[in-house]
């Protein structure tokens, strides 16, 4: 579909659904994800730590008894509690070490959900693959086990002496993004969240504004199992970040690139639409693409998280 | 001027590993993909022999249709993530370009024995330029150019090694059979005065080896790989930073400042291999149209 085809990308109608028993499936597995110990090992890691900072091997128990890691940062010199941020990475991204969070006064944690190396003992279905793994059925399928994953890090920084449980935000960038939307929407006690172009909002859409990987992923099993559309399109609805939207009512920043070739901005604004708080808005960015336009978006979203969460 | 030293035997450490290589039979075993091959290309996984030996992994796809095809080679990059071709490129690409994209050692699907950790993977074996991993990396970049080299679909006349950092400008000087190059140095370019991040955290731990690991970068360094590049290279980066090296590249060269924009910096690569492999249309993403 050519640019002068396609309806502005903010006046887009998303074909996603919301199943009547979306809520009570996620509450069923906050529930269960409750009922499981974390079973935390906190280990220093002196080759990342440095003099402003000190940096953790963390890993914890999850779903399906999953093993989880994470790099945890926080800054040496500190005076009262902390406050914090969870860091969600990329599709692609191996989960960098959240320093410069760490280095301007946060308590930081950098997450690998299932499957990205240093969590991928127990569950491995690799890359591409991750994003088909089980398509067809919602109690198994990828992403299930994975945004709890994301959730359980709230856990780890609740039992930390030095966070202050009352200011916790979540930001990430495209499947960053994503987990940034469904971390929001799962636990209340994100105070502030910040998704740049999202991922894993609008699946079904996606795959038919853009022929491009991570997305092609859905359109290659799809081209090779016809017949599992209907399954595939019900999953993915239990998943999809523009069903998320509604549970979300902390303040939010959403920021897109209009070119963006990866998550397509139809979709970023039709996540927006969805999200219930009253406090949120949305940064569209023309000329840029799945770069969302950090270059001119970065001190805007340092701003947000100090403002929310650095000013008692 | 690089602010590195050319280490005095530098010429010899990477004939070497060019014997090596020769030396290594490439033993490769294609299997048909059909999740990922389409109604224009079939797609493929290619397990094949690097030195050590340590065995490979890349996806191979070959557009339907009469070749040789213009050829592009995506080689490893610094990161545990192989996809058949970059996230955000059109996946109609394939149907023009035969594309391999590789995983060298310690990647996904090339992590058996070895698996990379990242960060980590960067000081692995720093010490001397003998341990490094990034002498068996560069190699396997070879390794992918000589698998390509075997394969009839590939037009010898069109082939480009494309931007993991600096890694394409050490393969065209060492294999010459790559005609066109795409490069935005980083990690290894000029580490005289800044280190990458992850090695800096390593020097701070171990400050009295800072003298041999900066030896042992040196002979990564795409500056004393550019005299021997005659293939004809985009550079990306910082003109100021690039520009010296811009100078030291044998072959026709052009210098492409980022615009900080995926999209800006995307469209200028697509058009340049577009015109450089002489198609007047250029494939992009629907986005960019």
């Amino acid at each position: 579909m050519s640019q002068t085809e396609r309806i502005p990308a903010d006046q887009y109608r998303t074909v996603v659904t919301r199943p009547d028993d979306f809520d009570a499936f996620w509450d069923g597995l906050l529930a269960q994800s409750a009922e499981i110990p974390l079973n935390a090992t906190v280990e220093l890691v002196p080759l990342h730590s440095t003099p402003e900072i000190e940096v953790y091997d963390v890993h914890y128990d999850s779903l399906d008894g999953v093993r989880i890691a994470g790099w945890y940062a926080v800054p040496r010199e500190r005076s009262g509690k902390l406050p914090a941020i969870v860091q969600v990475p990329g599709y692609l991204q191996d989960p960098p070490i959240p320093r410069s969070w760490a280095e301007d006064g946060y308590a930081a944690f950098s997450v690998a959900p299932r499957g990205k190396i240093r969590s991928n003992q127990q569950f491995n279905p690799g890359y591409p693959g991750l994003l088909t793994h089980n398509i067809v059925d919602r109690n198994t399928y990828t992403y299930r086990g994975f945004y709890i994953d994301a959730t359980r890090v709230i856990d780890f920084l609740l039992s930390r002496d030095e966070v202050d449980g009352e200011r916790i935000g979540v930001n990430g960038s495209s499947q960053g993004g994503g987990l940034a939307i469904s971390t929001a929407a799962l636990r209340p006690e994100i105070r502030a969240a910040a998704a740049g172009c999202p991922y894993l909002c609008g699946y079904m859409d996606s795959i038919e504004l853009t022929h491009t990987y991570p997305y092609q992923e859905i359109s290659d099993y799809l081209r090779l199992y016809p017949e599992r559309r209907e399954a595939v399109r019900d999953t993915l609805a239990y998943f999809d970040g523009i069903n998320f939207g509604p549970r979300i009512t902390c303040p939010i920043m959403v920021y897109i690139g209009l070119q963006d070739n990866v998550c397509p901005p139809e979709t970023g604004f039709a996540v927006f639409n969805t999200i219930a708080s009253e406090d949120k808005q949305i940064y569209p960015y023309d000329g840029h693409g799945h770069d969302a336009g950090s270059v001119h978006h970065g001190p805007i979203l340092k701003d947000f998280f100090k403002n929310h969460l650095q000013n008692d | 001027m690089s602010n590195t030293s050319r280490p005095e035997d530098f010429d010899a450490y990477w004939q070497q590993v060019c014997h090596e290589l020769e030396a290594t039979p490439i033993a490769p075993e294609e299997e048909h993909l059909p999740i990922r091959s389409t109604a224009y290309c079939e797609c493929y996984t290619v397990r094949f022999t690097g030195i050590g030996p340590y065995r490979l992994f890349g996806y191979l796809s070959i557009p339907h249709g009469d070749g040789p095809f213009p050829t592009l080679l995506l080689g490893p990059a610094y990161r545990s993530v192989v996809d058949p071709l970059p996230q955000g490129d059109a996946n109609e690409k394939r149907g023009r370009f035969l594309v391999f994209s590789t995983a060298g050692r310690g990647q996904r699907n090339a992590d058996k024995p070895y698996a990379g950790v990242f960060p980590g993977m960067m000081t692995e074996g720093i010490d001397a330029p003998e341990t490094s991993i990034f002498r068996g990396f560069v190699a396997d970049w070879l390794r992918a150019v000589d698998y390509l080299l075997t394969r009839p679909e590939v037009d010898r006349s069109r082939l480009a090694a494309i931007k993991q950092e600096g890694m394409p400008i050490l393969t065209a000087a060492l294999r010459p059979e790559v005609t066109h190059v795409v490069a935005a140095p980083g990690s290894f370019y000029n580490t005289g005065d800044q280190v990458p991040s992850e090695v800096e955290d390593y020097l701070r731990l171990y400050p009295e080896k800072e003298a041999q690991v900066k030896q042992t970068l040196s002979y990564f360094d795409p500056f004393f790989f550019a005299p021997n590049v005659q293939a004809r290279t985009l550079l990306l980066g910082n003109p100021d930073a690039v520009a010296p090296l811009a100078e030291a590249l044998a072959g026709e060269t052009d210098l492409r400042q980022s615009e900080r924009s995926s999209y800006k910096d995307g469209m200028f690569q697509e058009r340049w291999i577009a015109d450089q492999f002489g198609f007047e249309d250029v494939i992009i993403p629907a986005h960019w149209q």
